[in-house]
């Protein structure tokens, strides 16, 4: 098969033209929900041993860990049902930089507002510090997999510039 | 090894889809038809043409009660396409035009 250079330059714009709209066009990494739903359940479990006692508190520990589980199943199977998940090699590594810095930022302001709580001696403040995280964790975490798919975008537009 | 040009994948539209599937590990039929502007019809035509050449995997399942179809390169498939963008690169790099970047995904 011959091909002009001119054809060769026109098919490799296309490809990267293509490439660069299917990363435009891509949804949100993964679903944001799973992030918000992990620190509900860390504040539940921290109302079930503070706040409750005895065989109340068992049950509080033992229905978040229920339904951690039925999350875990149902985030993969929404992570196989989207509508498109990226290659590892267009996946920026800032952008799981990014991922991994929301996961220990939400953990350092949990730990922070907890020494704060407990110096200012607000009633349990396991329990406080952990519903003002997973308050954060409502507001921003559907942002964040938003962003890192930006980012993979960018990248790809940056690389082919 | 030199690399080649596939003519299974050189066809526009088939290039256009082999090259949105590289950058992707799975996607979904409608997604693949929205972002490259295909009927219903043009997409399931080339697609079936790309797994007869044993270069795409096609997944049926559903989401909720509707019936989706996924699709994927398969190995034999990234390896053609890395080729065929190696080879065009090639033939434009030997013209001596600049070499327009498509980094074939992978």
């Amino acid at each position: 098969m011959q091909i002009s250079p001119e054809e060769a330059a026109k098919a490799l714009d296309e490809i990267a033209r293509t490439r660069h709209r299917t990363l435009r066009n891509a949804p949100p990494l993964f679903p944001s929900w799973y992030l918000s739903f992990i620190w509900g359940g860390i504040t539940v479990v921290q109302f079930a041993t503070e706040v409750l006692h005895g065989p109340a508190s068992w049950a509080g520990v033992a229905v978040v860990l229920a339904a951690l589980a039925v999350a875990v199943v149902k985030f993969l199977r929404d992570m196989f049902r989207l509508p498109m998940r990226p290659h590892r090699s267009v996946v920026d590594p800032w952008a799981w930089a990014g991922f991994a810095g929301w996961i220990v930022g939400t953990q350092v302001l949990c730990f922070a507002l907890l020494a704060v709580f407990g110096a200012t001696g607000l009633p349990y403040p396991r329990t406080f510090s952990s519903l003002a995280v997973f308050a954060v964790a409502l507001v921003t975490a559907p942002a964040l997999p938003r962003w890192m798919a930006l980012r993979n975008a960018r990248r790809a537009e940056a690389t082919d510039s | 090894m030199r690399p080649e040009l596939d003519p299974v994948i050189h066809a526009p539209t088939r290039l256009r889809i082999v090259a949105l599937l590289a950058a992707s590990d799975e996607v979904e039929f409608a997604f693949v038809r929205d972002t490259l502007e295909l009927s219903d019809s043009a997409l399931s035509k080339q697609a079936a043409a790309l797994e007869a050449a044993g270069y795409v995997r096609i997944r049926k399942g559903h989401v909720g009660k509707r019936p989706r179809t996924w699709f994927s390169l398969t190995r034999e498939g990234r390896a053609a396409y890395e080729s065929h963008v190696a080879a065009l690169q090639a033939i434009v790099a030997g013209s001596g035009h600049s070499l327009l970047p498509a980094r074939p995904a992978g």
